[in-house]
């Protein structure tokens, strides 16, 4: 690898997480600084990522090698630079770049602000730590690091306990996944012997489709598919941009990218429960869209319903359709995350007391106050819905063109589900009449239009190929050279599609029955992931306290006892020592010395004064004496 | 003149069963008397032997002198309870042994002595005792009366009664 | 004439046992006559002719034995006034305390 090339990968590691340092440890008189200079290193970071996507595009791979650690065999940090690798590169730096610019205008006046710019560093870093990993290993070490650094983004305003939990909620869900990546990071290293991406192959075994299993199980936990999705509308507790960067754009993206650039190895039965997972999910998403009411929410279940979608696809094994899907989902998707927070801060500073900001109901005629944001937000959702003359139709059709005919019904039905709830929402925010004073809602500050801008341009065709209408642009064409089938009926048709599922929902909720009060399902299913939640918590959440109360039962009950009967024990023992010592050891001394003093006091007798012991005595001893003369 | 045996047989029966007697009476007058029977019988032993002399003196002071002087003693100390003074005995067993194991010392060293009888002295026994105490024991003689004399006011002393002051 | 032996040997020893065991003083004095008496005896029986030895000591043990006779008793006497007793055991002041 050329080394302009990887001084500049590690530079773009590097800044971003040089901002983390740097904006956590300069003392609070320099606060101000921190938002200025987090996005300046955004910009280097992003300049860094442009030149070696410029330079890698379209050429021969590129890789470094580093060695890491022995284990039998050496484990090498691999830095691999191929087109998926750079494009990730560049879309991650430019998103964030441009979250960091909108955050300067939206967390204004934020108590913490270092912290929250160290960490939206921290994860810029961690998250193209995981976009040039060549080694499982070291992918799945970045991974976590960005699970990390989303439980704290999550959790930024500590205070409220529902941030807390929802930050709780997602870690805890994504580490589920993350078991499941490493059992398969463990069967592959046990039967294949590598972790690298470049060496490993695929077997019929069975042991290839459980490792298989195991990675899209991590690849659930992060990408919020079903059944491990309730923690991404949840994570809408945290600040607006960081929706848009981590659960827009780019967190939930690297599952999608570990997905597609394994796919080489995963067998048949595999893809069947990558497809599957991918519908439900996708479909899943789409109807919960449409029935909340909540704008970050909705976005949060279409960013869902589209993730869905590109697992989808490639379960059907067009993968390389899914990254360009990726792609400019990322951009529309962030920008219309901007555009909402941008509505939301201009109504939190109109109405600062409002509780139910963020409820669509609540909101309506917004396009007079606030024209740009308006502009913005349809030209995303128009990628959204796939509308001809963006990147998103023309992406959505790579995927499509890819499916197989039944797959393919359930693709057109998830475009107009798409369309539907995307105009709904459209129609509450921003069309619709008022329903609250709107004279003190203004349109948002400078900084936060540029970051819009930024991203919303991504949202044109320009994005795909140069023609609008052809799917097959220079993107498709880097991402996965060789599949070019690209079927026109499959594009009219959803071209068709779309547009009429716009008609119709401009028809549906401009009607009266719409009208306020809405008749949205308010039913406890529809409103909460349909029982998902309350299912996990009943099943997962009584085992665990009942087997934590069980531990806790055996510590007191069991273990202490036990303890406090060898204690009990011990000290009995001791007073049986003692007692031991007591009868036998001073026993025998005393036995001892009463011998003695019984001798003596037999010998005392002697001289007892009695003058015929004395006779006795003497004369006995003469007697013997004698006695012992003549014997010997 | 040779003496009959059993004269000499006689008279140690009857000794040695006065010296048991003394032995086993309770009364201590019995004993004192058992005791006078002994000195009689050795006397007789004595003249038997041809050793008149001794035999006649062991009378004179034995059996007239201490014996009386017994006598009186036990008289004065008789009185304590009222009845006849009874003794016991102790330290029997132990007593028993060493005067088993002395007389069996002695007759072991008496072994198988043989003791040829003598016959009459050829001067009269009586005659033969003066001479020898006036002329080769006229030391211990005088050195005799001496101890006569101290012992006997030695016992007037001892005996008498204390001033009353 | 050596049954006289061993019967002034068994004199000898019946006065070492009266001696010991009786709880009398002047039981006790017996005893020691009977001792003298058996040395006495034997004395008698060693003379041999041509010499008066052993009769001349036996002679003089007896004037001994008086003299030794009236001291004892007066010194009885004496211990029957100080004491009240005549036992021998009662009378232990040699002891130690």
């Amino acid at each position: 690898m050329s080394d302009t090339i990887l001084f500049a990968v590690v530079a773009s590691l590097a800044l971003p997480f040089l901002s983390f340092i740097f904006s956590n440890s300069i003392p609070s008189r320099f606060a101000w600084l921190v938002p200025l200079c987090a996005s300046f290193l955004a910009l280097l970071t992003c300049f860094a990522s442009t030149y070696v996507f410029f330079r890698v595009w379209n050429q021969a791979p590129l890789d470094f090698f580093q060695g890491w650690f022995t284990s039998g065999q050496l484990v090498s940090l691999h830095i691999e630079m191929s087109n998926l690798n750079v494009l990730m590169m560049w879309v991650v730096s430019v998103v964030s770049l441009a979250v960091h610019l909108y955050s300067i205008g939206y967390m204004a006046g934020d108590k913490n602000q270092q912290r929250y710019f160290g960490f939206i560093g921290f994860f810029t870093s961690s998250m193209l730590g995981v976009v040039v990993a060549g080694n499982l290993l070291q992918l799945f070490f970045f991974w976590e690091l960005m699970g990390f650094a989303s439980y704290m983004l999550i959790g930024h305003w500590q205070e409220r306990a529902s941030a807390a939990a929802a930050a709780q909620k997602a870690f805890i869900m994504n580490r589920i996944g993350d078991a499941g990546f490493l059992v398969g990071l463990m069967i592959l290293w046990t039967y294949a012997g590598t972790l690298d991406l470049d060496l490993l192959v695929s077997s019929s075994e069975s042991w290839s489709t459980w490792a298989g299993v195991c990675i899209f199980l991590g690849v659930i936990g992060k990408s919020a598919q079903f059944p491990l999705f309730t923690w991404l509308p949840d994570a809408m507790e945290g600040p607006t941009p960081v929706s848009a960067l981590i659960h827009a754009a780019t967190m939930v993206a690297a599952g999608i990218f570990i997905l597609a650039r394994i796919s080489f190895f995963f067998t048949p039965p595999v893809l069947w429960l990558i497809t599957g997972v991918g519908v439900v999910t996708a479909l899943a998403g789409a109807v919960l869209a449409l029935v909340h009411v909540d704008i970050k929410k909705i976005l949060a279940y279409s960013t869902i319903s589209q993730l869905g979608l590109m697992v989808m696809g490639v379960g059907a094994g067009a993968s390389g359709a899914s990254m360009t899907h990726l792609f400019t989902h990322a951009f529309f998707k962030a920008s219309l995350f901007l555009a909402a927070g941008s509505i939301i801060h201009a109504l939190h500073r109109a109405h600062p007391a409002e509780p139910d900001i963020q409820d669509i109901r609540q909101m309506g005629g917004l396009r007079n106050q606030m024209p740009f944001t308006f502009i913005m937000f349809v030209l995303a959702a128009a990628s959204l819905s796939g509308i001809p003359f963006t990147s998103g139709f023309l992406s959505k059709d790579t995927i499509l063109t890819g499916l197989p005919t039944p797959l393919l019904i359930f693709g057109l039905l998830l475009s107009a589900l798409t369309a539907l709830y995307t105009f709904r929402l459209i129609w509450f925010v921003f069309l619709g009449s008022p329903q609250q004073p709107l004279a003190h809602v203004t349109e948002a500050p400078a900084i936060m239009r540029l970051a819009m801008a930024l991203l919303a341009a991504g949202s044109l065709w320009i994005t795909m190929s140069l023609n609008p209408f052809e799917i097959e642009g220079w993107l498709w064409r880097g991402l996965d050279p060789g599949h070019h089938t690209g079927s026109g009926l499959v594009t009219v048709l959803s071209a068709l599609t779309s547009l009429a599922a716009v008609l119709v929902s401009y028809f549906l909720f401009r009607s009266e029955q719409f009208l306020r009060p809405v008749k949205t399902p308010d039913g406890k299913m529809w409103q909460n992931n349909f029982g998902l939640d309350k299912l996990y918590a009943s099943t997962f959440g009584t085992f665990v306290t009942r087997s934590s109360k069980l531990t806790v039962f055996m510590d007191t009950h069991v273990i202490d006892k036990l303890i406090h009967f060898l204690v009990y024990a011990q000290v009995t023992v001791a007073y049986f020592i003692g007692w031991v010592d007591r009868f036998f050891v001073d026993g025998s001394v005393h036995s001892v010395t009463r011998l003695v003093s019984g001798v003596g006091m037999v010998t005392r007798s002697l001289a007892a004064g009695k003058i015929q012991s004395y006779i006795l005595w003497s004369v006995l001893t003469l007697v013997i004496f004698v006695m012992w003369f003549i014997l010997f | 003149m040779s003496l009959p045996a059993y004269w000499l047989l006689i008279f140690e029966g009857i000794a040695a069963l006065a010296a048991v007697g003394i032995l086993i009476f309770r009364n201590v007058l019995h004993a004192a008397l058992s005791l006078i029977v002994l000195l009689l019988c050795f006397a007789a032993i004595y003249i038997l032997l041809y050793a008149e002399f001794v035999g006649v003196s062991q009378i004179l002071i034995y059996a007239g002198g201490i014996l009386i002087l017994i006598l009186f003693a036990i008289m004065l100390t008789v009185r304590l309870t009222g009845k006849p003074l009874q003794v016991n005995t102790h330290n029997l067993p132990g007593g028993i042994l060493i005067a088993a194991g002395s007389l069996a010392i002695l007759w072991y060293a008496l072994g198988g002595i043989s003791l040829s009888p003598t016959g009459p002295a050829a001067q009269d026994n009586t005659q033969a005792v003066g001479y020898g105490l006036m002329t080769d024991f006229v030391a211990p003689f005088e050195l005799a009366g001496v101890l006569l004399l101290i012992s006997l006011v030695g016992a007037i002393i001892s005996a008498s009664q204390p001033k009353e002051d | 004439m050596e049954n006289l032996l061993y019967f002034s040997a068994f004199i000898f020893s019946t006065g070492l046992l009266v001696t010991i065991v009786k709880r009398n003083a002047i039981v006790m004095l017996l005893g020691i006559e009977l001792m003298l008496n058996a040395a006495n005896l034997n004395l008698v029986l060693f003379n041999r002719t041509g010499h008066m030895d052993g009769q001349m000591f036996a002679l003089f043990i007896i004037l001994v034995a008086v003299c030794e006779a009236a001291v004892g008793m007066a010194l009885v006497l004496q211990m029957y006034r100080h004491y009240h007793t005549t036992l021998t055991d009662h009378i232990s002041e040699l002891k130690e305390k």
